[in-house]
């Protein structure tokens, strides 16, 4: 069942909860960083380094945590598998890039560490402390259906008790939080509906959390 | 359901096909060298694994050259609709690097790894359903566990799964960045190990329920392998022909010998840091106990173990404490990447495979390059090939940046 939808782009971030408390907010800018570490029930301490990718993704994950209460239970498995439309090609590209820059003898660490597609889902999990599967799923035919049909799948195999499923790109960032297979709730058909752009479902979201 | 590794070929710095990869292991020779692609940028090594006579198209990737001749005995061998599963790190990474070295931006589109999940389809004429699944250097044994559990839930009835990742400048950059490599070859386990050689390698296996791996030693074979009814799709083709191989290759191995029982897995987060491993193998450790009871095994059977034995010295470390948190008496552990190097996304299945190899012979490889154990490694890690009862049981485990790790549980292909 997916139990909550969160969101975070520029404009405003929130939750679609079916059956629950639904709520959107203006976003307070990464730049205002105190009200930022205030969405998160951990304390992070390298928030600026992280890429644009994370810090949305962060952001969307820990709005659909604190929407569930999962954290709130102890012993409680959570796992994270992540999307994008293109892997990681803009870190790939500023890592060589400034590699290239720099001499072409020596990168940047900081940057190298980013250049993996499960760079995003790695750096959640070590901020929220999510401690079961983590994985870059891509399936360009269905992207949200498959991220969440996948996510739902390990919890069922046990993998895992939660999983989020986060879909992100340099604009937003989309987080499921999903704790069994059973229910096709309506997400799911929102989520068909926006297979060829996930930021129709961001839309959609607004607009039914601004009715509810 | 049981499922099973019915078919696999790859490719390694030995050469090509797994007999060139066990007899390397086996002869204890590595296949790392000192190479001179990099030579004039000062990295903290010159030692790589890579394939010696790979031809590459100045205008393609080094991947895909390794993939064309891999899986071109595959086509037309599978049906149109076989699910594909490609796991890989950095891809087709050489679009990346000549963007920026030639100045063509448009290129790096080209390195998008929904882009090599398309190549791979149309060069296998495959139309099912296709997926990238990343997890560092975990990548493709948790691609495997995903195929696996596919099938266990009567979603798929075959997977085919492809790994590959290639040496380039790029990674090659960023772990002398990160002082990660060896100036000599790799040492996984030894006292004085210092650092992994980085290794190119591409491997595919079909997994599949065991009740098509039944078929596969005879015909008609796999329906994975076989020529739907449909009237859109080719002629079906003499039956003696769907698991004969245009190049031999493809089934050197007498079928008996690919067949590999997945029998369970576990897929951990260690949270503690994105290239550190966990001081305390609680990940690894959790990982191994979940692959145990999936398997509905105890840890006590486990015959032997296929580690992921980078060679550094924390990631060895918390893999021999993951070891003795789980296990409760030693047990023979190798690691392939003395031989081969650390292959990133290929690594996880290539130890699958040389496990299977290693159940089917009833012989666990020794490390290449292990002189002296660690002493957290005496007993455990040895320096001869050693021998295994009947009906073994295997752990293969795989760890990689973002704190993933992989432990999956692996049998005989008739041992459910």
């Amino acid at each position: 069942m997916i139990r909550a939808v969160a969101w975070y782009c520029a404009q405003d971030y929130g939750v679609f909860m079916p059956g629950g408390r639904s709520w959107q907010k203006p976003s307070p800018a990464f730049s205002a960083t105190a009200d930022i570490l205030a969405l998160i029930d951990r304390p992070v301490k390298y928030f600026g380094r992280l890429t644009t990718e994370s810090r949305l993704g962060l952001c969307a994950a820990s709005v659909a945590l604190r929407a569930t209460g999962w954290q709130e239970s102890t012993n409680r498995e959570i796992g994270i598998i992540s999307s994008t439309p293109d892997g990681c090609l803009r870190d790939n590209r500023e890592y060589f890039q400034d590699y290239v820059d720099s001499g072409r003898t020596l990168g940047r660490g900081n940057l190298f560490i980013y250049t993996l597609p499960t760079s995003v889902a790695g750096e959640i999990a070590i901020a929220l402390g999510l401690v079961g599967p983590c994985m870059f799923v891509q399936d360009d035919a269905r992207p949200l259906t498959s991220l969440a049909r996948h996510a739902q799948r390990l919890v069922a195999d046990g993998e895992a008790d939660q999983m989020l499923a986060l879909w992100s790109d340099s604009r937003f960032a989309l987080c499921l939080a999903i704790d069994s297979i059973e229910g096709d709730n309506p997400i799911f058909a929102l989520l068909a509906d926006s297979q060829s752009a996930p930021s129709q479902l961001i839309r959609d979201l607004q607009t039914m959390v601004s009715k509810a | 359901m049981n499922v099973v590794i019915a078919q696999s070929d790859l490719v390694t710095a030995y050469g090509w096909g797994i007999d060139a990869l066990w007899n390397g292991l086996l002869g204890g020779e590595t296949a790392i060298a000192a190479i001179d692609r990099f030579a004039e940028r000062g990295f903290t090594s010159d030692q790589a694994a890579v394939i010696p006579d790979l031809e590459v198209d100045p205008n393609g990737s080094r991947v895909m050259a390794m993939l064309n001749r891999l899986l071109t005995p595959l086509i037309g061998k599978l049906d149109p609709m076989t699910p594909l599963i490609l796991s890989t790190t950095v891809g087709e990474i050489d679009y990346v690097e000549r963007s920026i070295l030639q100045g063509h931006a448009e290129l790096a589109a080209e390195a998008r790894p929904q882009v090599m999940l398309a190549r791979i389809k149309a060069l296998l004429q495959l139309r099912g359903a296709g997926m990238v699944i990343s997890s560092a250097c975990a990548s493709s044994s948790m691609a495997v566990t995903q195929a696996a559990s596919l099938i266990r839930r009567g979603d798929e009835k075959a997977v085919l799964v492809v790994a590959c990742d290639a040496v380039s400048e790029f990674v090659y950059s960023g772990f002398s960045t990160l002082h990660s490599l060896c100036a000599a070859p790799a040492r996984p386990f030894d006292e004085s190990r210092n650092g992994l050689t980085l290794g190119e390698a591409a491997a595919w296996a079909l997994v599949v329920s065991d009740d098509l791996q039944s078929d596969v030693s005879t015909t008609p074979p796999t329906p994975a392998l076989r020529y739907s009814e449909e009237p859109d799709r080719p002629p079906k083709p003499d039956s003696s022909d769907y698991l004969r191989p245009r190049d031999p290759g493809i089934l050197k191995s007498p079928p008996r010998e690919s067949k590999t029982s997945i029998l369970g897995w576990g897929n951990t987060t260690d949270a503690t840091h994105m290239t550190a491993p966990d001081r305390n193998a609680g990940g690894l450790s959790r990982a191994i106990g979940k692959a145990c009871s999936m398997a509905k095994r105890q840890a006590d059977e486990i015959s032997f173990i296929a580690a992921h034995g980078t060679a550094t010295i924390y990631s060895d470390a918390m893999e021999m404490l993951a070891f003795g948190n789980t296990i409760p008496k030693p047990k023979p552990v190798f690691s392939i990447k003395g031989g081969v190097g650390h292959t990133l996304a290929t690594a996880g299945l290539l130890q699958i495979l040389v496990a299977g190899r290693a159940i089917s012979r009833g012989v666990v490889p020794a490390t290449v390059g292990l002189r002296s154990p660690d002493p957290a490694a005496i007993d455990w890690a040895h320096t001869m090939p050693a021998p295994i009862g009947r009906a073994p049981l295997a752990l293969s485990t795989n760890s990689g940046f973002g704190g993933v790790n992989t432990a999956i549980l692996l049998g005989e292909g008739n041992q459910a």
